[in-house]
């Protein structure tokens, strides 16, 4: 509670926090209120073509190659960015607390071991993996979902063991051990709780990295097929960049925007946690 | 300066984070093998790629990977596959993929070094200054656009550029290699090359300098403010001596840090930044290779850079240790 | 009433001091106000002599360290007012790029945060180089470091080594080096060896002691252990929530103090002794106030046995006791009650 209130009093002092903060709450109710809000069905095609935004009012920003409304494709693209960028996000940082919390915890050579395999997921390049298994299984929702979650847990991981690896050895957790305590009472039920905020600054800025990693994906043409999202749209926007930069400027401004959210809840979330530490952003 | 007792151990350090590495090449190996293992269908389609293969072929490459054999079997058969740089062949572009993409790969590397130096070099500049003028409207700025810039996908900015230098002033060229419609020669088809390069490079270094501004600015604010600077103070060592000699020490521990362990950053950026300006390069053959589901060229590229990564990394780990003489006893 | 303040304690020397501080106020600006750590009338180190400055945790000490060489650690402090000649350089008027010049040249620093004091990335030997040839020595300037290094008990093999191959006891050595590689006439040591494990403290003590004698060295010795005072100091100034309250001989001083602080701290002292710990326990009851509630008057009223009406009310000057300068109501004749 003390813990909420003194992020609470950060974030009023620091605006760009707040300003991140509402960037979040407004994206989240674009993407909720997608239907009442998006001028035009999202993937209906029509004659109007390349109409340039404010050419015609039935199409605020513009028409693309098929005469789809990039206004609501923009509006619509909030939903995938954001479920796919959340729900990889929380995949991940799931990941990450059991296999960072098994390495902290136990130590030796589980943590040897657990750290090793770390390694390996940090090394592998997250964006050519993501690529092929997209291409070879399909790139559903869910699967980009799964992929993205799956590449992702690294960060996560070594945070929550080294936070395991300070409390492992603290009074409470011992005179929990000495009592007679199960380890896996002791790790989610006793230690875990204590080391929330970080993951959440990880489990945050995750978030953002998500959402490039899907946007990047679709530009590859690696997107879920049946959906609108932003890097899709940018993708076609590649073969009109000549004639019709709207289809490039809205989509585009709507990541850069979304990502900044994330990445500013996330660095006021850890100067707020922990003014002296800073957690590296991760990489697409 | 050091003596020799120092200098044997940064080998032995080095001599045994190879040994470690061994371990994540097998590892990167196994996980291709999986993938072919795993894919949908036939193992064959993703060692081949979704191409009318003829029979005989098939028939050479179920032979070659083992893959009547048991999955064990055919494990080792890969790993020595691999080992012996048989990467497979692309029916795309009727190659070998070690050959097509070893082709490609110095137009990669231009673009990636080109990038990595100016990067760095902006970005420890503008660093220095707004730790140095820390809470000025300077370092403000610098961190608003490092902020701002490590937001921006690498393909969209590619594409601003286009739009702005491209398309609406017509300064630079928006794609390709070299110029189509005059062919130069000597140092003007340089010169032409130079030309076509900006843009891709300076996409490519948006995230690359907002990410060295902010590790370079918060590094070298906390090195300015620890114990060690102020003793040096006191010791008569004026400010700027301290920012270039004891400051700019510390900051090189990020800047290694974004070149070395940030690597599959830039090369994921490379593959994007290749696509939006028809860059010839690695990235822009994988592009192609989705497109054509040319499995086998995609697998050896993951492979290929997979291990370049571990080998920076490996680098990335000496020079650490070459700076910082505290890691070699940890 | 009668505050003759101007009476010598430092007669003992004809030349003029190396240190004089005069109506020195440091200043910490933190939001919304200004707190005052140090606010010293005069404080005087006379050529060749050990003076201990001496005080809890709090007193003000270590500021006073920093405003000798016009540096701090914070930003947010500063010199406000007064005098500090240094050598005959005033450290406060002077400009800063003419005090960098007598920083590690002039005056030297021992840190009792031995550990944090050097690089830990750059040999021992470059950082004392660098500290010459910043300050314009350049000839034989590694013989220099390696003699220095030879003076506090080092072998030449340090030269190469880095700051966390050393021992505790070798780097505050190499910070007694450090202070010592430009031959400054004064060294200024900050609880030198606070940090130090108990016999370690002892031979660093020695050495200090050693090297004085044999450079006719000026320290001025920030202590809060009066064990270290009795055993090199010539003069002590004792402190009190930034203020000085009594100074004079160190004999007399732990003869008959005249400052109920003092008698105090000594009280404490020989309790302490016995019991091995660092920190001083004063026999006084209460703690020392924070720099935000300072008390009127006298700053150790509320804490004092003899306190009186005036107390409360006015602080208090010096006064002349048996050669000791004390800043006491007690020793006022309008005053005292006998």
């Amino acid at each position: 509670m003390t813990e909420l209130r003194r992020i609470a009093y950060y974030f009023r002092r620091k605006h760009f926090a707040m300003f991140g903060l509402l960037l979040v709450l407004a994206l989240v109710t674009v993407a909720v209120l997608a239907p009442q809000i998006a001028p035009n069905n999202p993937h209906a095609v029509s004659r109007d073509r390349f109409l340039s935004p404010g050419a015609d009012a039935r199409y605020p920003l513009g028409t693309d190659n098929l005469g789809r409304c990039v206004l609501s494709g923009v509006i619509y693209g909030t939903r995938v960015s954001l479920f796919v960028g959340l729900a990889a996000a929380a995949t991940s940082t799931f990941i990450g607390i059991l296999i960072g919390s098994m390495s902290g915890y136990f130590g030796g050579k589980t943590d040897a071991f657990l750290m090793r395999f770390t390694e390996l997921f940090m090394t592998i390049p997250r964006f050519v993996l993501a690529l092929i298994v997209v291409a070879f299984f399909g790139s559903g929702l869910d699967r980009l979902i799964l992929v993205i979650g799956v590449l992702s847990w690294p960060g996560a991981a070594r945070l929550v063991r080294s936070e395991f690896l300070s409390h492992r050895n603290l009074p409470y957790v011992d005179s929990g051990r000495v009592s007679g305590m199960s380890h896996l009472r002791l790790i989610f039920v006793e230690i875990l709780p204590n080391i929330i905020p970080p993951v959440i600054v990880v489990a945050t800025l995750d978030v953002a990295t998500a959402i490039l990693l899907e946007a990047s994906l679709g530009f590859f043409g690696l997107g879920d097929p049946n959906l609108r999202s932003w890097g899709g749209m940018l993708s076609r926007a590649q073969s009109h960049i000549r004639t019709a930069w709207w289809m490039s400027v809205f989509p585009g401004s709507a990541i850069a925007v979304t990502v900044l959210g994330f990445n500013l809840v996330g660095d006021g979330l850890n100067e707020a946690a922990n003014p002296r530490m800073q957690i590296e952003g991760g990489s697409t | 300066m050091s003596g020799s007792g120092a200098g044997m151990s940064l080998w032995r350090y080095a001599a045994m984070r190879i040994v470690q590495s061994l371990p994540l090449i097998l590892g990167i190996i196994v996980i291709n093998f999986l993938l072919i293992n795993l894919a949908p269908g036939d193992p064959v389609t993703a060692l081949i790629g979704d191409f009318p293969a003829p029979a005989e072929y098939i028939e050479t490459v179920r032979e070659q990977f083992g893959l009547d054999q048991s999955l064990g079997v055919r494990l080792l058969t890969y790993i020595g596959n691999v080992l012996q740089g048989e990467l497979g062949f692309s029916f795309n572009y009727r190659v070998p993929v070690l050959e097509l993409v070893l082709a490609r790969l110095g137009r990669t590397l231009v673009l990636m070094i080109t990038t990595i130096v100016f990067a760095t070099a902006v970005g420890l500049g503008l660093g220095i200054m707004a730790a140095k003028w820390k809470d000025s409207p300077l370092d403000k700025f610098a961190v608003g656009f490092a902020t701002v810039g490590y937001s921006i996908p690498v393909f969209w900015s590619g594409q601003l550029l286009i739009l702005l230098f491209a398309v609406r002033l017509g300064w630079l060229p928006s794609s390709g290699l070299r110029s189509t419609r005059i062919a130069y020669e000597g140092l003007a088809l340089y010169g032409d090359m130079a030309r076509h390069m900006i843009l891709p490079v300076l996409a490519l270094s948006l995230r690359y300098i907002a990410l060295t501004t902010r590790l370079t600015r918060s590094s070298l604010i906390e090195t300015l403010n620890s114990d060690y600077v102020v003793a040096a103070r006191t010791r008569g060592i004026p400010a700027t001596r301290i920012l270039w000699n004891h400051g700019l020490r510390a900051a090189a521990t990020p800047i290694i840090t974004i070149i070395g362990y940030h690597f599959t950053f830039i090369v994921a950026g490379s593959a994007l930044v290749e696509t939006v300006f028809g860059w010839p390069g690695v990235g822009r053959l994988m592009y192609e290779s989705i497109g054509a589901r040319d499995y086998p060229t995609l697998l050896g590229i993951l492979l290929m850079v997979s291990i370049a990564v571990i080998i920076v990394n490996l680098i990335t780990d000496i020079v650490y240790a070459f700076i910082d003489p505290r890691i070699k006893y940890d | 009433m009668n505050p003759n303040i101007q009476t010598k304690a430092d007669s003992t020397t004809q030349l003029e001091p190396i240190l004089e501080i005069r109506d020195l106020i440091t200043e910490i600006r933190v939001p919304g106000r200004s707190l005052r750590p140090v606010e010293i009338e005069r404080l005087v180190v006379p050529r060749g002599q050990v003076v201990g400055l001496v005080g809890e945790s709090g007193s003000g000490k270590s500021m006073t360290a920093y405003s000798v060489l016009n540096l701090f650690p914070t930003a947010a402090a500063s010199i406000h007012s007064g005098s500090i000649v240094l050598d005959g350089v005033d450290m406060v008027k002077v400009r800063e790029n003419e005090r960098v010049k007598i920083r590690g040249n002039k005056v030297g620093m021992v840190f009792q945060d031995y550990a944090l004091s050097f690089n830990p990335v750059i040999t021992i030997g470059k950082q004392l180089m660098e500290q010459l040839l910043t300050h314009g020595r350049h000839e034989n300037a590694k013989a220099k470091v390696l003699s220095v290094l030879d003076e506090v008990g080092l072998s030449a093999e340090v030269f190469s080594r880095y700051p966390h191959e050393l021992s505790g006891g070798m780097l505050q050595r190499v910070g007694i080096a450090s202070a010592l590689v430009c031959d400054p006439p004064l060294i200024v040591a900050d609880e030198p060896t606070t940090a130090l494990d108990v016999t370690v403290q002892a031979q660093i003590l020695e050495l200090l002691k050693s090297i004085q004698k044999e450079r006719n060295l000026s320290i001025l010795l920030i202590t809060h252990d009066l064990g270290i005072v009795a055993e090199i100091c010539d003069l002590v100034y004792v402190m009190y929530v930034g203020q000085i309250v009594e100074h004079g001989t160190v004999h007399k001083i732990f003869k008959s103090p005249s400052h109920p602080y003092t008698q105090g701290l000594l009280q404490g002292a020989s309790s302490v002794q016995s019991v091995g710990t660092h920190e001083i326990r004063v026999a006084i009851q209460g703690s020392i106030p924070g720099l935000t509630e300072i008390p009127s008057g006298c700053r150790f009223h509320d804490r004092c046995p003899h306190t009186m009406e005036i107390c409360r009310l006015q602080q208090p000057g010096f006064y002349e006791v048996d050669g000791l300068q004390a800043a006491c109501w007690l020793h006022d004749a309008e005053h005292s009650h006998g």
